[in-house]
């Protein structure tokens, strides 16, 4: 009964009840309950439709193909992580390329040369990420046989996750870091200079033409 | 009770001692010779630093939108205000504010989107561990053949938010800088001197003529020349 009053969810669980979404209530935030009732309620009715909508998408066609052929290239198995970040990339840098060359304030030629710059960008950004990422790699895996060895007393279960957590976080930090600072930072600028002088060849071409 | 039996097994400072090699059969052979660097130590000693590796498997888009926090608020705008430019100081402290503003507000819209969706995903992927079946109607689905399937489908489902939130994330971002730059930081882009609408031709002093062709000023044009003695 008194699990029932402090954990209706793992009562629900016990009771056999499918949801996806249950939270937890905490007897200590009880002065917060006005504003912390509502929220977990939305909180698991939303992640209870979102877990419902991501397990039909894993029951769809499209998407085991997609797994299919993600395990049958080993680039795309290897770099799982590396290339799902850069997917997001591409998204974003996309639409700002589009927005550049729609953005009716400027004139045409300043559009191409902005276009084309962010394009030197994103490409040269993740040339940088792959190749830092698969630079560190050795050095990862070596640490990661060090943290084992450090952590043999421990269940496999646990220094899975966390050698996992070592794997993601590497490449998260190493993307992050480019795309975010060493990209507008170092990039940029290089960039720049590459985007002007194809900018003055192609002018340089052009009033050839013309004579 | 354990302790007092085998304390090698339970205390880790017996573990990588030569006299108690580790007990674990995945690390003996070339891994258990080679000596435990500082870090790893750290790593497996250290509770926030396994929790921190916690949060990165757990809630891996989270972690990576706290490490963007640490880059837009503290490494851009200090590169930005200490590295050689040529803007101005306002603007160098504008484009810091602007680096921060967006780190602000990417991990607000972060935390708010990908929160329920990682919960969603992390009940997915327990639910899928426990009865794939459950979950995947066809008994013959791809998916089902292996663990490793398993995996890169939660890992992709995990990161799916992402990609599908790049776009309107990025969007709301641009369009939340200037409000957040205005009313937190107090700070405004100065707006560029306004271009003149036409280009105005030059001017030829040298054509201009003062002699009125109108009939009321005539006798006073008339005898101005013009130029310098």
């Amino acid at each position: 009964m008194q699990i029932n009053k402090i954990a209706p969810a793992m009562n629900n669980h016990q009771n056999g009840q499918k949801s996806f979404g249950t939270t937890p209530v905490n007897p200590k935030t009880k002065i917060f309950e006005p504003v912390s009732k509502p929220y977990n309620t939305l909180m698991d009715t939303l992640t209870d439709k979102i877990a419902k909508g991501l397990g039909k998408i894993a029951d769809q066609n499209w998407f085991q193909n997609f797994i299919k052929k993600t395990n049958d290239s080993k680039f795309l198995h290897k770099h799982l992580t590396q290339n799902l970040a850069t997917t997001y990339s591409i998204i974003l840098s996309g639409m700002y390329i589009n927005k550049t060359l729609s953005n009716e304030k400027l004139d045409e030629k300043r559009r191409k040369t902005l276009a084309v710059n962010q394009g030197i960008v994103w490409g040269l950004s993740t040339i940088i990420s792959y190749t830092c990422d698969n630079a560190i790699n050795k050095k990862v895996d070596n640490f990661i046989a060090k943290f084992k060895q450090a952590n043999a007393h421990k269940p496999a279960e646990a220094i899975n996750k966390y050698v996992e957590g070592i794997k993601i976080a590497k490449s998260i930090m190493i993307f992050d870091m480019v795309y975010r600072f060493i990209a507008p930072v170092v990039v940029t600028p290089i960039a720049n200079h590459i985007g002007n002088r194809i900018n003055e060849k192609n002018d340089a071409k052009t009033k050839g033409g013309i004579k | 009770m354990i302790n007092k039996i085998s304390p090698p097994l339970i205390n880790p400072k017996y573990n990588n001692t030569s006299a108690h090699k580790p007990y674990h059969p995945a690390f003996k052979g070339a891994d258990a010779a080679k000596p435990v660097s500082k870090l790893a130590k750290f790593f497996a000693e250290n509770k926030k630093a396994q929790r921190v590796l916690e949060f990165a498997t757990d809630h891996n888009l989270l972690f990576g939108a706290s490490f963007a926090i640490i880059i837009t608020c503290l490494l851009r705008p200090t590169s930005i205000m200490i590295l050689p430019s040529k803007k101005n100081k306002d603007d160098q402290k504008y484009a810091a504010a602007q680096s921060i503003g967006s780190g602000i507000i990417g991990f607000g819209l972060s935390t708010l989107i990908f929160t329920p969706f990682e919960k969603a995903a992390k009940n997915v992927k327990a639910a899928i561990n426990k009865d794939p079946n459950a979950l995947i109607k066809d008994g013959s689905s791809y998916l089902l053949k292996n663990k490793k399937n398993i995996a890169n489908a939660t890992t992709i489902l995990d990161r799916l938010p992402d990609v599908v939130f790049a776009a309107p994330k990025g969007i709301l971002t641009v369009a939340l800088i200037p409000p957040i730059l205005k009313y937190v930081f107090g700070m405004e882009k100065k707006k560029d001197k306004p271009k003149q609408d036409f280009i105005q031709p030059p001017i030829y002093y040298g054509t201009i003529n003062f002699k009125s062709t109108t009939s009321k000023n005539k006798t006073v044009f008339d005898n101005f020349n013009g130029g310098v003695r």
